[in-house]
């Protein structure tokens, strides 16, 4: 019996410790790979972390094993789910710029506004604001304590309510910005671009590798999408093209 | 009779080259027999070869009044022959030499101060002597001012003497003493004459004008560099001037610049404006004066005297020429040095405001050993001479070769302008670098902190040369090795440093907004906020209802009061203490809260003293309570007596009204 219990704290602490150091000993073996100009072997070694677990380094680094793969559509889907983990990473946005660069195909419109609004990710915007709401209510209630509590946060009740009202919209102004974002990547040359979400649709126009269009609808593994340059609309298959999600 | 020539005053050529002397008779005498031997067609430069020569004898070239063998070379006619030996017999027949001496003459003996006198010391048959220097006399400036000699030849006594002139120039009114100078020569001491120099008052300069050194601040750091200007204020425009002079201790001067700006006018004065500005770099740190500024100028005024006909204006003349100097007030200035808390280790002594321009490079894809030129470009303001060129980051794998820079100055004075360094670099080994290069470090006095401005890393490819190496782990390329995909926006492949450390993972879960729980957190806020205000309202309500009652038992109280008076004047003592008992409870009631009816007795003690009730008040409404409990067995029937409750409850009432809280 005891034995036994041995057994399975042993193989509970192996699985544990297993399972801490593996994605690093992942990466850093795609790292590896990757100085080596290995990119096939750096993305197979990646993909032995779990999927569902990420990180900006991780993801930056997967864009530029895809890079040099010349799978600049999913080495664009990567190098932007780094940027929405790590939006003022210089490197990232720089290597950002380098795929786009390449990418064949009308440019997607520059957005000023998002671009501003996009050195804080969704999140941080969005705490920023819950913060600042939540601070200048709590002055408000400490106002309520009595005439003294109230003189003495009376400038800082207004000056947060400002804030507060700022960062609000500030957050709304970048989720709706970060909507209208195209965030559907076609990953495939020639990607077809259907009428319809259904494989034997008429193809509306074909996307090339790396092509980038606004996400408007999702349904049964097809995104709905619009070409922001031209506004032309269609469903292209999840199979070939990758989604940046929001955040 | 004075027969031989002085050599000019001005300008006064150094000695010797001016110094003449006649050969004594001795020698003269043999010149002239062999003259007179040698006759027709004798040349007397040929001859000059068996001069004797004396330590003191000199042969003049340019003289234009002494004799030299030289002048008479050439056949002579037999008259002139004659001629010469007559005279050159007369000559050395009755010379006797004059005793030496050391005298003292000066040539003005009264002067204007800021006027110049000239002061002569003349060392008669004493050789070459040697420009004594003058003591310090007070309010009053001495400068050797050249040396000359003279040859006389008085009633047959011929002397050779050397004068050694002084420009003195007093500077206040007064009397200048010169005193007795002594010398020694040949081991023997002579003594000068003692002189006095009269000084008058000087010419007032500020009926012309004035001279302003302006200095933009009082406080300079060392190395920087900052725009001084010597301006000359004047109403009268001098004849001539010299450039300012400045006194610069422990500053450099740099570019200067003269210009003329705009006439200004000063207490209702119009003077036109000379500015001489200069860039002055602090040198070292301390307490520094500069200046005074100095300017010499040189004015003509008109004269009454007219000596001759060419002081005639016809013949130019006419004028009195008078030197006139300016000088400004001294600037005392503060140097520090840039700080050395927090100083950057690059940091080269520029002191300025500058501001660096993106790196060029090129080539940017080389093989190992090619060079790469690399140009940087600092605009800006100040001491541009401080700033190092910038080299490769220690264990960057570049050679750096020394440089080249240039300057292109955006003002006259060359404080202003864009400097460019040039180097190149080597790359050492294969593989995708960045090159990066230590910053321009400057001190900044308007902000008052080290400016750093480093260059942006560039991204260099370098492929292997003759000895191949591996490319080193950390840096990618953005494309594969084979993409000739052009780019569409021009912009250049780089590499760029893969990422090594993994950081937290996390899932790609949605974002904040659209989480219900933060949306519900940030309703939370106005929802409480909201509740707590109907909170606030219904209070509000219930205290704006509160006034009825109060009202209602205010007018209880006063009715009980006055059917106290009704019921005393009618003697029913029943009807007043039952008015009493409501007046006091009512009362209370609105002194202390709660409902009428509850207070006995014991309120007097347990709430109305420690609130203040004066003790009077205290014992009279102690009296009333036992009056009221005393009716019940005994009650009082006297009117007199009642009327006295009456009077005392009223007064009661006004001491509870009194401690009333307010609502």
């Amino acid at each position: 019996m005891r034995n036994r219990l041995g057994i399975w704290l042993l193989t509970i602490w192996i699985t544990v410790s297993a399972a801490a150091v593996t994605p690093r000993e992942h990466f850093e073996s795609g790292n590896a790979h990757l100085a080596r100009g290995q990119p096939a072997e750096a993305l197979a070694a990646y993909g032995q972390i779990a999927p569902e677990s990420t990180s900006a380094a991780l993801e930056f680094n997967r864009g530029l094993a895809h890079a040099q793969l010349g799978q600049l559509g999913n080495a664009l889907v990567r190098l932007r789910r780094a940027e929405r983990l790590a939006p003022r990473d210089r490197e990232i946005r720089r290597a950002l710029a380098q795929v786009r660069a390449r990418i064949s195909g009308p440019a997607v419109p520059a957005d000023p506004l998002g671009q501003t609004l996009g050195r804080l990710s969704l999140n941080e915007w969005a705490g920023a604001a819950g913060l600042a709401w939540w601070a200048w209510f709590a002055l408000l209630l400490i106002a309520r304590l009595g005439p003294v509590a109230r003189q003495s946060v009376r400038g800082y009740t207004a000056s947060f309510g400002l804030i507060a009202t700022g960062l609000v919209f500030a957050a709304l102004l970048a989720w709706w910005s970060r909507l209208r974002e195209p965030s559907v990547v076609a990953t495939q040359a020639n990607a077809a671009v259907r009428i319809s979400p259904l494989e034997e649709a008429k193809v509306a126009f074909t996307a090339g590798d790396g092509a980038e269009f606004r996400l408007t609808g999702e349904r049964d593994g097809w995104f709905r999408v619009e070409e922001p340059a031209s506004g032309r609309a269609g469903w292209l298959s999840g199979r070939s093209a990758g989604l940046v999600p929001v955040r | 009779m004075v027969i031989a020539a002085i050599q000019p005053r001005y300008p006064l050529p150094a000695f010797p080259s001016g110094a003449v002397e006649v050969a004594p008779a001795s020698w003269t005498a043999r010149v002239l027999s062999r003259f007179v031997l040698a006759g027709y067609g004798l040349r007397l430069g040929q001859s000059g070869r068996g001069l004797p020569q004396s330590n003191t004898s000199r042969t003049n070239q340019t003289a234009p009044f002494l004799l030299r063998p030289s002048d008479c070379s050439g056949r002579t006619g037999p008259l002139g022959a004659l001629l010469l030996a007559f005279w050159l017999g007369f000559m050395s027949a009755g010379w006797v030499q004059a005793a030496p001496g050391f005298r003292a003459e000066l040539e003005e003996d009264s002067v204007a101060a800021g006027e110049t006198a000239t002061l002569k010391l003349i060392f008669t048959d004493l050789g070459n002597v040697q420009p004594p220097a003058l003591p310090e006399l007070p309010n009053c400036t001495a400068q050797f001012a050249g040396s000359g000699s003279q040859i006389a030849i008085v009633n047959f006594e011929r002397s050779s003497s050397i004068i050694h002139q002084y420009v003195l120039q007093p500077k206040a009114a007064g009397v200048v003493e010169i005193p007795a100078l002594t010398v020694e020569v040949n081991g023997q001491r002579y003594t000068s004459n003692p002189l006095k120099l009269r000084v008058g008052q000087g010419f007032d300069t500020a009926q012309l004008g004035f001279l302003k050194l302006v200095v933009p601040k009082t406080e300079f750091y060392v190395g920087e560099t900052v725009p001084v200007e010597i301006r000359f204020y004047f109403k009268h425009a001098p004849a001539r001037q010299n450039p300012p002079k400045l006194e610069l201790d422990g500053f450099i001067k740099g570019k200067e610049h003269t210009d003329n700006l705009p006439p200004e006018t000063i207490n209702g004065e119009v003077y036109s404006v000379v500015r001489n500005a200069l860039a002055l770099t602090a040198a070292k740190a301390g307490e520094l004066t500069l200046g005074p500024a100095e300017f010499e100028t040189l004015y003509v005024f008109r004269s009454n005297r007219r000596r001759s006909i060419f002081d005639d204006p016809f013949f130019g003349g006419g004028g009195e020429q008078k030197q006139i100097n300016f000088a400004s007030e001294p600037v005392t200035i503060r140097v520090v040095p840039p700080p050395s808390v927090n100083q950057p280790s690059g940091f080269g002594g520029a002191v300025g405001r500058f501001s660096l321009d993106p790196v060029v490079a090129s080539p940017t894809n080389v093989a190992v050993g090619d060079p790469i030129t690399v140009r940087l470009t600092v605009r800006g303001r100040g001491n541009f001479a401080g700033l190092k060129l910038p080299e490769p980051a220690a264990g960057s794998g570049f050679q750096a070769y020394p440089g080249t820079n240039s300057f292109e100055e955006a003002d006259v004075l060359g404080l202003e302008g864009v400097k460019t360094f040039e180097t190149v670099l080597v790359p050492e080994q294969a593989g995708a670098q960045r090159l990066r290069l230590t910053p321009f470090v400057a001190w900044n006095p308007e902000t008052k902190r080290y400016d750093s401005l480093e260059p942006r890393a560039i991204a260099v490819n370098v492929r292997p040369g003759l000895n191949a190496q591996a490319q080193p782990a950390g840096n990618v390329p953005v494309a594969s090795a084979t993409d000739t995909t052009p780019s569409r926006s021009g912009v250049a492949t780089e590499v760029v440093p893969l990422k090594t450390e993994l950081g937290p993972l996390l899932a790609f879960s949605p974002a904040l907004v659209q989480r219900p729980w933060f949306l519900a957190l940030l309703l939370a806020a106005p929802l409480l906020w909201s509740g707590l205000r109907v909170g606030d309202r219904l209070r509000e309500r219930a205290r704006q209802r509160g006034p009825d009652l109060r009202g209602q038992r205010e007018q209880a109280v006063t009715g009980a009061l006055a059917q106290l008076v009704t019921e005393a004047q009618a003697g029913r003592s029943a009807e007043f203490f039952a008015a009493l008992n409501r007046a006091l409870q009512e009362q209370l009631a609105l002194t202390l809260g709660g409902a009428a009816g509850a207070f006995t007795e014991d309120v007097v003690a347990t709430r109305l003293e420690p609130r203040g009730l004066p003790a009077a008040e205290v014992e009279r409404l102690r009296a009333l309570f036992e009056a009221l409990a005393q009716a019940r067995y005994s009650p009082v029937t006297s009117r007199r007596e009642l009327d006295a409750l009456a009077v005392s409850a009223r007064a009661a009432v006004a001491a509870l009204k009194a401690l009333e809280v307010a609502p």
